[in-house]
């Protein structure tokens, strides 16, 4: 087994991250003061300078704004966040699922992956459609049906959509799909308990997929990425679902 | 005076981020290319290691390059893996001219995005949400048919909060960060759909009938206007 080298992750980070949770779930709500640097520093028991570093990263987020003497306002995140900040609303500090937006994302992605598809299909160029073959015999070669849903397997899947976002041409398509594909980098962790019965169905329907695409055949591509689409959706629903 | 040399050192931070993102956005530092090494970087920008460290964590945070220990900072490729933001900065060309085939990229997003959050308006409006939508259309059939072209958000607002989807809020949002970016003349040029009142009308009927496949279809009528304008087919 191949273990994947842990993140090392700064004090900045970590206190961001639960700031950022805090601003997300209203706790810090639109308008609302941050503890001020002193404060957060002893609370947090990290010092001053890992405690800009949060802050900056979150100023950077458009989380808070910062006024003239330092201090930190929340910002209204639903207005004034964009498509970027979707991989960080999935999976709180503590590694749990978020419900809503994991759904709302998974809408977003069956919408803009089918058309992904289509505009792949229409552009695909013969380097596209090696590159498409290559992603896909990468996929066969991990044995992900026979083994079921490993982190390694689902970013395998991501890789086929990295290079169907590619064909598309579609500057916006191929940012989202890296957006989707660091959502599932951070959803991936908690997913090997949820599937329970290996899946050899949707390993074919890709390759029906590139195929599709290389033969630019639109129609037959949309309906494929729709169907591998809310295959690994129904999946995820499992997971994030209430109990 | 802490603050005033902490607010220097951010901007110098800023700075810094500013110019190795544009090298990157443009190609001068290539997929699969090596920064320099962090003192040279330092010495050549002037500036102390910590901003130089600091710049390479948000160029990373950005997703466009790669740090690993030992082997230096490596440039990713950013279209393929790059923080979504990237695209308001790859609007324009070093030249200033608006590059159209990645604007375009976006508004054929939104067509998609928009057509899908109609359909679930059409069935979580709320009854305010709709008099709001057919409040605006009535004034758009009000105005004369020679007043200026107005690009029309509002509804769209309007439609994505009844949606109740926090993915086509934040899409919506998006699209508003590089419509705030464009220069006026290209605005109005993009804004091929602003016109269609007739289609409009339909899509608040279809979404006062809890139609979800006419609302979708009326999305893309008006939203694809310049998908096709752009792109020559939907």
């Amino acid at each position: 087994m191949i273990i994947a080298p842990v993140p090392r992750k700064s004090l900045g980070d970590s206190l961001y991250e639960q700031l950022r949770d805090a601003i997300v779930d209203g706790t810090i709500a639109p308008g609302d003061a941050l503890p001020s640097e002193r404060e957060l520093a002893e609370q947090a028991g990290v010092n001053r300078q890992s405690v800009r570093e949060a802050t900056q990263r979150l100023r950077r987020a458009r989380l808070v704004t910062i006024v003239h003497g330092g201090g930190a306002y929340a910002r209204n995140w639903r207005t004034e966040t964009d498509v970027a900040v979707l991989p960080e609303l999935v999976v709180d500090a503590a590694g749990n699922v978020r419900f809503e937006p994991t759904m709302a994302l998974l809408r977003l992605r069956l919408a803009v992956g089918t058309d992904t598809a289509l505009l792949a299909a229409r552009h695909c160029t013969p380097d596209a459609a090696t590159e498409l073959r290559a992603a896909i015999a990468a996929l066969q070669a991990l044995h992900v049906p026979a083994e079921g849903d490993t982190a390694e397997g689902v970013m395998a899947f991501e890789a086929v959509w990295t290079v169907l976002a590619r064909a598309s041409q579609n500057l916006a398509y191929r940012l989202s799909q890296a957006t989707f594909r660091a959502a599932t980098e951070r959803l991936a962790p908690t997913l090997r308990p949820v599937r329970r019965a290996p899946d050899r169905a949707l390993l074919h329907s890709y390759e029906q997929l590139v195929e599709a695409v290389v033969g630019h055949d639109d129609a037959a591509a949309t309906r494929l990425a729709r169907e591998v689409l809310l295959a690994s959706g129904r999946g995820l629903e499992l997971l994030a679902g209430p109990s | 005076m802490p603050v005033v040399n902490h607010v220097a050192k951010v901007s110098v931070t800023d700075h810094l981020v500013g110019e190795l993102k544009e090298a990157i956005l443009t190609g001068a530092l290539g997929a699969g290319s090596y920064l320099p090494a962090e003192r040279e970087l330092a010495a050549t920008a002037g500036v102390n290691r910590q901003a130089v460290r600091e710049a390479l964590q948000q160029l990373r945070q950005l997703g466009l390059v790669e740090i690993s220990q030992g082997d230096g900072v490596k440039v990713l490729d950013w279209r393929d893996g790059a923080h979504f933001s990237v695209l308001y900065d790859s609007l324009f060309a070093p030249d200033g001219s608006v590059r159209l085939a990645d604007a375009g990229s976006i508004l054929r997003m939104r067509m998609v995005a928009m057509a899908d959050a109609a359909r679930l308006a059409a069935r979580a409006r709320t009854p305010e949400q709709l008099a709001l939508m057919d409040r605006l259309v009535s004034e758009m059939e009000a105005e004369p048919a020679d007043a200026p072209v107005t690009p029309r958000f509002d509804i769209w607002d309007i439609i994505v909060e009844a949606s109740g989807n926090l993915a086509y809020r934040l899409t919506f949002n998006s699209q508003m960060e590089v419509v705030r970016r464009l220069p006026v003349d290209v605005l109005l040029v993009l804004s091929a759909g602003a016109r269609m009142v007739p289609e409009y009308r339909q899509l608040v009927q279809a979404i006062d009938r809890r139609d979800a496949d006419r609302a979708a279809d009326a999305t893309r009528a008006i939203l694809g206007a310049i998908v096709i304008t752009l792109d020559g087919r939907l």
